[in-house]
């Protein structure tokens, strides 16, 4: 029997980043584990480095010390295209302010990484993601031409057409009303479940916090306290 | 299939080119000088070239100055092909109302012109007009302004020295004029029989003789030239074939079309700095794009060639204006004052100048567009989380390719400009000028950042901003620097050499000058002008002896004009005007040596052979 690396392992995590009043250390020795299609809320206060801790784990951000370990691999011996390679097709993330790419129509957005990583048929992948999050009738659309929850509709679509084993996702509802932020936590929720990623969800929502397997909760770029292992609550 | 990043930049340029207005003009505007110079200047020169016999009068012309040809020249120039001779002389021309202006009259052969047409009015032809009246008085065809001036008409006499001709014709062009050069006064064209009765161009007279040469079937003049120099000893004979027409007209077309052409490249060097801002600007615009695709696994390199199609796309479409209006600005030329030229063209769109803009055009986009392009390849896709975060650009393969192109550049002007050591020279000077404001600018910014804390208000917030990590002024200050340094260079020339002329000119330039005063009548001529200004000191009236000459030996040796570096041989080529005169003026402007003593009685200064020994 084989056991598989788990996609996402943090040890020993720091970050320091530089500022005119001198250092700040954001992240202060994270340690963290997500298995296969877990999923993972991250919440604290602000200026905890629950964003900071996404961008690390994802490869966006080098830190200053610790291991990164994305699907098995050290981040820190593969360079800036050695990391967006690594993430080609296989992880994903959402954004609190949506950045979809402004020229670029919906369809053209969802179409866009499957297009970076090769894939065939991207246009017709995206017409049916975008079918999925309820927006077929607006492939044309440009960002501009939709609403916010439109907009993350059609980022959540962009994230999870290529099946990503991994998804990070930074206050995916942060910007949005209660009405549009229920059905995009909704889609999330479902269509990760569907495609079997696994999620790292930061969250100050703590209802949507609780959809998560796991709630990790940060204070002062440590982990404060990690519910691993305390149940599974339904999606 | 297309390429996905030509894919990926065909839908970033949906966004429209309004933050390329300024990359657009500043290209356009470089590359529209340019061209429109390079145009202009070709259309002259292949005007130039498809009359060159026309304006040669033939398809060679021989020249000696202050001497007539020799029976053997003449039989060498026989034996080429069909001749026609003139000659040409300065002279005063005195109506009978008594007033006077000095002329240039030319004799010309029977034939005349080998090559084109003569234009007269008032007489049928140049034969007619040139036929001697019933007394025996030679015809001549004049210049408009030399009836206006001596206020004469067609049929009325007039004299050149003490000969009368009788105005028969108004000259209105003749083919080889603009290969004859500067006139100093209006032109009388007669038979070169009536000028010789003139006593002007004989033996010591300041005059010109020349033979215009037909070669049979206009064959190719290099191998006639050959013979006939192996016949004729050169003794200040000038040869010049019809593919050398008209040097002096060709070298103010090569000099104008490279100092227009450098302001166009300077402005282009400027609206570089403009290029540089453009795409650093909108790169910044793009910057979350970037960061995005980045985040969805693009490469730098796919991100470097998304914007460099961009770029390359608005370049081309900058240069393309630009040549569209260079192109036109030569047409509009001939529609609007081809018959006002004075220099024969023929507009239309040449391709060779084009290309040359459009590489002067392509080469500064490139120069001053790469390095904005590795801060976008190098954009990290942290900045997602951290707008400020700036790329971290080592030496790159944009950077390498930025030198090339600016070495290209470099290396395009001095290879088109027509004295590559002055081309060198403006590069350098522009080098140094854009690094100096450079650093200004980056002083400007570290000024603004201290001085920000002593100040309050609105002063603190502006200089906040220069000091900030957009500040403008690091990309800014060059551009504008070298803009206004350009716009200063051509107001401080053209006031240079207009203060030269208003204010030195009146003041050192005399108000009158005679020439050809007949010796032996000196004494009688100094009286006549006492008579009209009064007692003629030399701060008013200086009259001294003057001749023309060509240097034919250097130190005791003949000149071998081989052993001349090219650009130092007009001081060979050309007439030299020597003078004697007494004492030092004032303001003589003696550089070296010591003016000769008054009452010098040495070796003589001025001689040649043939001439009496002074005091002899």
């Amino acid at each position: 029997m084989t056991v598989s690396a788990p996609p996402l392992q943090l040890t020993g995590v720091a970050l320091t980043l530089p500022s005119a009043a001198g250092p700040v250390a954001i992240l202060k020795g994270v340690d963290l584990t997500v298995g296969a299609g877990e999923r993972v809320a991250v919440t604290g206060p602000s200026g905890s480095g629950k964003s900071s801790l996404l961008a690390v784990a994802a490869g966006l951000e080098q830190p200053t010390s610790g291991q990164v370990r994305l699907f098995g691999q050290d981040l820190a011996r593969l360079n800036e295209d050695g990391r967006a390679r690594l993430r080609r097709g296989r992880v994903s993330l959402v954004f609190q302010s949506f950045h979809l790419l402004p020229n670029m129509t919906a369809e053209e957005n969802v179409a866009a990484p499957l297009e970076i990583a090769g894939a065939r048929g991207a246009a017709a992948t995206a017409r049916s993601w975008l079918d999925r999050v309820g927006l077929g009738a607006r492939l044309r659309h440009y960002p501009h031409q939709m609403s916010g929850g439109e907009q993350q509709r059609v980022a959540l679509a962009r994230a999870l057409a290529a099946r990503p084993a991994q998804l990070f996702a930074d206050e995916p509802t942060g910007n949005l009303d209660a009405a549009n932020a229920a059905t995009v936590a909704d889609m999330m929720f479902a269509l990760v479940a569907e495609v079997g990623a696994a999620l790292v969800l930061v969250t100050h929502d703590p209802a949507l916090a609780q959809r998560a397997d796991r709630r990790v909760v940060m204070g002062d770029g440590t982990i404060q306290s990690d519910d691993a292992g305390q149940g599974r609550p339904a999606a | 299939m297309i390429p996905l990043s030509v894919r990926f930049a065909l839908r970033e340029l949906r966004g429209g080119v309004r933050g390329f207005r300024i990359f657009l003009a500043c290209l356009a505007l470089g590359v529209m000088a340019i061209a429109a110079a390079s145009s202009t200047a070709e259309a002259f020169r292949r005007g130039l070239a498809a009359q060159s016999r026309e304006i040669l009068g033939g398809d060679i012309a021989v020249t000696a100055q202050q001497r007539g040809f020799s029976a053997a020249e003449r039989a060498a120039f026989a034996q080429a092909g069909k001749v026609v001779y003139s000659a040409g002389a300065r002279a005063m021309a005195q109506a009978p109302s008594g007033d006077r202006r000095l002329v240039e009259i030319r004799g010309v052969g029977s034939g005349y012109p080998l090559a084109g047409t003569i234009t007269v009015q008032g007489a049928a032809s140049l034969d007619q007009a040139l036929l001697p009246a019933a007394d025996g008085v030679a015809g001549a065809a004049v210049e408009p302004a030399l009836l206006d001036r001596l206020h004469l008409k067609l049929g009325d006499r007039f004299l050149v020295g003490d000969t009368p001709f009788i105005a028969r014709a108004v000259l209105i062009g003749e083919p080889d004029r603009i290969g004859r050069g500067f006139a100093l006064g209006p032109r009388v064209l007669t038979r070169l029989e009536a000028l010789r009765a003139t006593g002007l161009i004989a033996p010591g007279a300041l005059h010109a003789e020349s033979a215009r040469i037909a070669l049979p079937s206009r064959a190719d003049p290099a191998p006639a030239i050959r013979r006939l120099k192996a016949v004729l000893h050169g003794d200040g004979l000038l040869i010049r074939d019809r593919g050398d027409a008209a040097p002096g007209a060709r070298k103010l077309i090569d000099r104008l079309e490279y100092f227009l052409g450098f302001i166009g490249l300077a402005s282009l060097l400027a609206g570089g700095l403009g290029v540089f801002g453009a795409v650093q600007a909108y790169l910044e615009t793009r910057k979350s794009s970037i960061a995005a695709l980045k985040a969805l696994g693009a490469e730098g390199a796919l991100i470097r060639n998304v914007y460099l199609i961009q770029i390359a796309l608005l370049a081309g479409l900058g240069v393309i204006i630009g040549l569209g209006l260079g192109a036109a600005v030569p047409l509009l030329l001939g529609v609007f004052a081809a018959g006002s030229l004075p220099i024969p063209a023929l507009f239309a769109v040449y391709p060779l100048p084009l290309a040359k803009a459009a590489l002067f055009g392509l080469l500064s986009a490139a120069a001053f567009s790469l390095e904005p392009l590795a801060r976008a390849r190098a954009t990290p896709p942290a900045s997602l989380f951290r707008r400020d975060l700036g790329a971290r650009v080592g030496f790159s393969l944009e950077a390498v390719g930025a030198i090339l192109a600016a070495l290209g550049l470099a290396a395009l002007t001095v290879v088109t400009a027509p004295t590559p050591v002055m081309a060198g020279i403006m590069i350098a000077g522009v080098a140094v000028s854009l690094g100096l404001l450079w650093g200004l600018g980056r002083l400007a910014v570290r000024a603004a950042g201290r001085l920000r804390g002593r100040l309050r208000g609105a002063l603190r917030l502006g200089l906040a901003n220069l000091a900030g990590p957009r500040s403008a002024a690091r990309s800014a200050t060059p551009a504008i620097g070298l803009g206004i340094a350009l716009l200063t260079a051509v107001i401080l020339i053209q006031s240079s050499l207009l203060g030269q002329i208003r204010a030195v000119a009146p003041r050192t330039a005399p108000a009158v000058i005679f020439t050809e005063i007949p010796t032996g009548r000196d004494a009688a001529f100094d009286q006549a002008v006492s008579a009209v200004i009064g007692p003629a000191g030399p701060d008013r009236y200086l009259r001294f002896p003057f001749v023309t000459g060509r240097i034919t030996g250097l130190k005791g040796r003949p000149l071998d004009r081989k052993t001349i570096p090219q650009d130092q041989r007009w001081a060979y080529d050309n007439d030299i005007s020597l003078s004697a005169i007494g004492p030092e003026p004032k303001d003589a402007g003696l550089t070296e040596g010591a003016w000769w003593p008054a009452g010098y009685a040495g070796p003589p200064l001025v001689w040649r052979p043939g001439w009496p020994r002074p005091g002899a």
